[in-house]
């Protein structure tokens, strides 16, 4: 139970825990602001509402579950990036927010880390990387490495570090190169390590779940499987063979959609579920799939640029429950192709890079 | 709840009673525990609150009760609602935080979470030195560390 404290000269004192309560309720950037304070309320800000610069949110406010989207818009001139999501004010109506926050002549692949946005172009230029809360971005130094590199972005919990991996196309020679990348050193610079796996080439989108990316590639042998690269110690590990059923199902049209999951990563043991006609109705063109973390929820979006794509849906595989949510964007709907990216569990990082 | 006339006395800091239904009462949510651990006494003390606030503090419950009654036609009960609830928390600072500090004591969830946002909505666009002066704080930066504090969060100084 909360106390009350004594009045003392003209204003109120509040306790701690409802200074918490309201500092909770600003937004990001009005929170960095209200750091210049006091020493005391910067303290309150950095114990007990931004942790590892993430701002949490309380939980007595509306829930923050309107979806995120990084749009790819491809235009005349260009392509333009903006990060899209829709603000829930209490008592007034939604207000959709859109920054745009590159423009680059090729497209881009993306990956969203913790309020942190990285995204390259396979075929030549560097890692930038962005903060959507902040608004700033900042392009890491060129790795050296050979265009047609892959990029893996992700966070080491234990240490509060980002860290970026840059995997080399596989070549003639015995070893991958690959260099890390560790934002905040100081040195600034690419460091070489060891890619002491099978030779392959990396593809689609890499997720980090608690201090390790996943992400899929084709092998030498030309099957597809899944490496796991540990942000902590640096290791490329667990080479997953995908199931052989798997291989032979991309681009097969099903209203079902299977889930596989790895039992047993030593041997190589993976179960179905079959989640029936999760896809009904939905065009046979919606197929990016992100999940979210950790409430298991499958969002399904457009896949490829997009005109009409102004439709989403969350799946919930646990009580087989799909329900739809509108794209809201000034950018859909009109002539423009649009590729949509979803960002699954967004937060908002007061990083400032660098 | 059934409809129950019981009505119970509240008692300010001053001593004055103030009688409501018990459904208003149980709004508190620490009124409403004690009516559950078998306090039957038809007077409850709020020590803490006085006259002004508690008055405030009731009326924002009947207002909820009541609504909350009325079944059929809920949006436009839920807007007049908000409407109320943005009407009630237009208040000065120094009510405001009474208003708060009362409904975290009285636990009353809905009023806490208005009051919060009320706050926060306010001081969203002050300057530092405003906010140190509603919240009765002392800078106790030294101009090296402000600066160093500014640089920081210059980004969120900008429009």
């Amino acid at each position: 139970m909360a106390r009350k404290r004594k009045r003392s000269g003209e204003g109120i004192n509040i306790p701690l825990d409802l200074t918490v309560e309201i500092l909770h309720r600003l937004p990001a950037k009005y929170l960095a602001r209200t750091r210049y304070v006091s020493k005391q309320w910067r303290t309150i800000i950095d114990d007990y509402i931004v942790k590892n610069s993430v701002v949490t949110r309380s939980l007595s406010q509306p829930s923050p579950d309107a979806p995120h989207f990084i749009l790819d818009t491809l235009l005349d001139g260009g392509v333009v990036f903006s990060y899209t999501y829709s603000r829930q004010i209490r008592s007034e109506r939604n207000q959709i927010v859109e920054k745009m926050f590159a423009m680059t002549a090729t497209a881009r692949e993306f990956q969203y880390v913790r309020g942190l946005i990285g995204f390259w172009s396979c075929t030549r230029g560097q890692f930038t990387l962005h903060n959507p809360t902040t608004r700033r971005s900042v392009p890491l130094p060129d790795t050296g490495i050979p265009p047609r590199r892959f990029y893996l972005f992700g966070y080491d919990p234990l240490r509060n570090q980002y860290k970026v991996a840059c995997i080399a196309r596989p070549t003639s020679e015995p070893e991958q190169s690959c260099k890390v990348f560790t934002l905040g050193d100081l040195g600034k610079e690419w460091r070489n390590i060891k890619c002491c796996i099978e030779r392959h080439s990396p593809f689609g989108t890499a997720v980090c779940i608690g201090g390790t990316i996943y992400y899929t590639a084709t092998a030498e042998n030309q099957r597809n499987v899944i490496i796991s690269f540990n942000v902590v110690s640096e290791m490329f590990s667990h080479v997953f063979q995908v199931p052989e059923k798997l291989n032979g199902r991309y681009g097969k049209s099903s209203l079902d959609m299977d889930v596989w999951v790895m039992e047993n990563a030593e041997k190589q043991e993976w179960s179905k579920i079959t989640h029936m006609a999760v896809l009904q109705g939905i065009p046979s063109s919606m197929c990016r799939f992100g999940v979210t973390h950790p409430g298991g929820e499958i969002v399904i979006v457009p896949y490829f640029y997009y005109y009409l794509g102004s439709e989403g849906y969350y799946y919930n595989p646990n009580i087989n429950s799909r329900r739809s949510f509108v794209i809201q964007s000034p950018r859909l709907g009109g002539t423009d192709l649009v590729r949509i990216w979803p960002v699954t569990d967004p937060v908002e990082n007061i990083m400032s890079l660098m | 709840m059934s409809e129950s006339n019981k009505k119970i006395s509240l008692i300010s800091s001053e001593g004055e009673a103030f009688e409501v239904s018990e459904a208003v009462a149980r709004e508190f949510e620490i009124v409403a525990h004690m009516l559950e651990d078998g306090c039957s006494g038809s007077s409850i003390p709020i020590t803490t609150v006085d006259s002004n606030i508690l008055g405030k503090v009731i009326e924002y419950c009947t207002k909820h009760v009541e609504v909350g009654n009325v079944e059929g036609n809920s949006e436009k009960a839920e807007k007049d609602l908000e409407e109320f609830d943005k009407r009630f928390i237009a208040v000065e600072m120094n009510t405001l935080f009474s208003l708060i500090l009362a409904a975290n004591y009285l636990n009353v969830k809905g009023l806490l979470n208005i009051g919060c946002q009320k706050v926060a909505d306010t001081i969203k666009d002050m300057k530092p030195e405003e906010v140190r002066s509603i919240f009765n704080i002392e800078n106790d930066y030294t101009p090296a560390e402000e600066e160093v504090v500014r640089k920081e969060n210059e980004w969120a100084f900008q429009p």
